[in-house]
């Protein structure tokens, strides 16, 4: 089932949290909803579940207008940040409840019921823990429940709020991944929202960055981080230089540059066109890779460089030393915009 | 509980952020566990002022202080009441007039804990799970009869209801009478005992969000079948415990009522009307026989609430291990 939101506005009060959005979601696509809080993503999200109203414009179900169905019409799943799971309910029972307050004529039979709620906690690998209670499994277990839960009721969305934002790197990892097969199997169409950039580019097909209540932009993943089409997106996807500059019109101008476009090498060494003078402040090892934190000669500004452990090693750089430094790429924005 | 220990002996820091809200029966042994051996004192905590006389004072105080003000009079109300013999004790309750009190007083509980269980739950239900405006307001008013003496609440209705009120002329054309009789009883009551429930609800309800219900929503579950399968289930001893509270207070109010019924012997008096009738009349053994039943009624609430208590910490503990989990794991 394909999704289309349509010009939504939305505000709380006075406060706009959503400014005329559109999206569009094809069939069977995983879409990350990219951005920091505040930016208007789970508002949309519940306005795609039918759980908040927009104040102007629709939203369309596999191109049929649903701006005002209900929630439990919309044929969509909606796994919560915070799970949600009843509490007063076993895991079986949360994974059942769909089916058990389907109106009397759709219901399955308690056999079909039985059989369902096993198909899924195996899905989801919790068999076992059928009889448990909510308040008795660990975070990463609860969410693949809501998951389990959601899907049980067989929706031809699936919606989720932060899905992982609650626990901690190393489940949210395993989670991640697990969740991409999940959908290579199942093939439904997905909506997730998270503030996590690496979570959006690993697992996403296409990202929607989201900024003060509108969207950035669209694209895959590639897209977003290769042509990042405004200095927000530059600054939210990752760390950037800022490099402040005029145009020969007098108009500011600023260069970003990832710490990783940038060549290093000893001052004297090179030609030093196009090069900044700085001197090596600090330098941290992470894993392969080397972080140098660069102070500017002319204006003491601090740049960030990344390289590879080994360059590091062959140019035997040390704290104190004079280097070169070098864009290799370089995205220039209007001055006069902030972040 | 099995689950219960499992738990426990999984994480090894569940003691020292739990003791605090769980002094129930469960953890116990742990506790015991943890204190030092027999004789040993190096490890017990000094605190400041915890000292053995401290203590010992504090203690005999509050005890004497309990003897004094609620044992002394109690076992004096039912030396009294039974002054006479069980003889006299029985025949003052059995007395018609006695009879139609007792039947009054459980009428109007039976008629004013559903109006207000139903009220409870809906303003609880509005006030946690809707935004809208003016909602503080309609906190500060539940709270409204507690802060008005029941005196005065009961002349409101006589100055809304009476013969020469409001509405008085009115009712008095379609025969409907109200002060002077059981309906004027039971309005008055329910206004004295509306803030029980919601106020037990409010407080669990907000800390329980509105997510379940959401998710009973998305999954095709009716506004109703939520309340009933998720809501419901989720406040079930908090209610229990404000239905009790409502329904001891319901029986016991005095004030309130005393202005609306007029005092009307075999007719409106409620039980804490005629025993003070009784009293006034020095007929002694008769009052303390009928406030006894009324003490009856008290002892067995306070039972009733100490189970519900035991439940709701019970269940509030299963929360508390969820919050906690949730963050560690």
């Amino acid at each position: 089932m394909s999704i289309y939101a349509q010009k939504i506005n939305k505000s709380f009060g006075r406060f706009n949290v959503l400014r005329n959005v559109s999206v569009k979601v094809e069939t069977g696509e995983l879409l990350a909803l990219l951005g920091p809080s505040g930016s208007g993503k789970t508002t949309l999200l519940r306005i795609l579940a039918g759980l908040e109203q927009p104040d102007s414009g629709s939203v369309y179900l596999n191109e049929a207008e649903a701006t005002f169905d209900d929630a439990g019409k919309r044929d969509v799943g909606f796994v919560f940040q915070h799970y949600a799971l009843f509490r007063h309910l076993t895991v079986f029972e949360n994974v059942a409840f769909g089916l058990r307050v389907k109106p009397r004529g759709k219901r399955p039979s308690r056999r079909q019921v039985d059989q369902r709620v096993r198909e899924l906690l195996h899905l989801v690998q919790l068999e076992s823990l059928a009889d448990r209670y909510p308040w008795q499994l660990s975070g990463g277990q609860r969410q693949r429940i809501a998951l389990a839960r959601a899907l049980a009721v067989e929706p031809k969305v699936l919606l989720l709020d932060e899905p992982f934002g609650a626990l901690d790197a190393k489940v949210r990892k395993e989670l991640r991944r697990w969740l991409r097969r999940l959908h290579q199997e199942l093939r439904i169409t997905s909506v997730f929202v998270t503030h996590d950039q690496e979570e959006a580019l690993e697992v996403a097909h296409r990202v929607a960055v989201m900024h003060d209540g509108r969207i950035e932009q669209i694209g895959t993943p590639e897209e977003i981080y290769e042509t990042p089409a405004s200095p927000f997106v530059y600054n939210f996807l990752g760390n950037v230089n800022l490099f402040h500059g005029r145009l020969e019109s007098g108009k500011a101008q600023i260069g970003y540059v990832r710490p990783f476009d940038l060549e290093v090498e000893r001052a004297g060494d090179g030609n030093g066109t196009n090069a900044i003078e700085a001197d090596i402040a600090h330098v941290s090892l992470i894993g392969a890779l080397a972080r140098l934190e660069l102070r500017r000669s002319d204006n003491g500004e601090l740049v960030e460089a990344e390289v590879t452990r080994d360059f590091l090693r062959n140019a035997g750089f040390k704290p104190g030393e004079r280097v070169l430094v070098r864009p290799r790429k370089l995205r220039v924005f209007d001055g006069d915009y902030s972040i | 509980m099995t689950s219960d220990s499992n738990l426990r002996n999984g994480s090894p820091f569940v003691v020292p952020p739990l003791g605090g809200q769980l002094n129930s029966g469960q953890f116990s042994p742990n506790l015991q566990f943890k204190s030092p051996p027999k004789g040993g004192t190096t490890n017990r905590s000094v605190r400041v002022g915890e000292s053995r006389m401290v203590k010992v004072t504090l203690i005999s105080a509050s005890l004497a202080f309990l003897g004094l003000f609620l044992f002394v009079p109690l076992a004096a109300l039912f030396t009294q009441a039974l002054a006479k013999g069980w003889g006299d004790y029985t025949a003052a309750v059995v007395d018609p007039d006695a009879r139609t009190a007792i039947r009054l007083t459980l009428l109007t509980a039976a008629a004013v804990v559903p109006l207000n269980l139903l009220f409870g739950v809906a303003a609880a239900w509005a006030v946690t799970k809707f935004r809208f405006r003016g909602k503080n307001a309609l906190v500060t008013l539940i709270d409204l009869p507690f802060a008005v003496s029941p005196v005065v609440s009961g002349l409101i209705f006589v100055l809304l209801f009476g013969t020469q009120g409001w509405l008085g002329e009115w009712l008095d054309a379609w025969g409907i009478q109200v002060i002077f009789a059981a309906p004027g009883v039971i309005l008055a009551t329910v206004f004295v005992t509306f803030p029980f429930v919601a106020r037990e609800l409010i407080p669990l309800m907000q800390s329980q969000g509105r997510d379940e219900e959401e998710a009973a929503l998305v999954l095709g579950a009716s506004g109703w079948s939520a309340f009933f399968r998720v809501t419901l289930p989720n406040i079930r001893w908090s209610l229990l415990y404000g239905v009790i509270l409502c329904s001891a207070r319901a029986m016991g109010e005095f004030g309130a009522v005393s202005v609306v019924s007029g005092h009307i012997r075999g007719q409106t008096n409620t039980v804490p009307l005629h025993v003070e009738i009784l009293y006034n009349e020095y007929n002694y053994t008769a009052a303390f026989a009928v406030a006894s039943l009324l003490c009856i009624v008290a002892l067995l609430t306070l039972a009733a609430k100490k189970v519900v208590e035991l439940k709701t910490r019970a269940f509030s503990a299963q929360l508390q291990l969820d919050e906690g989990e949730g963050r560690t794991l």
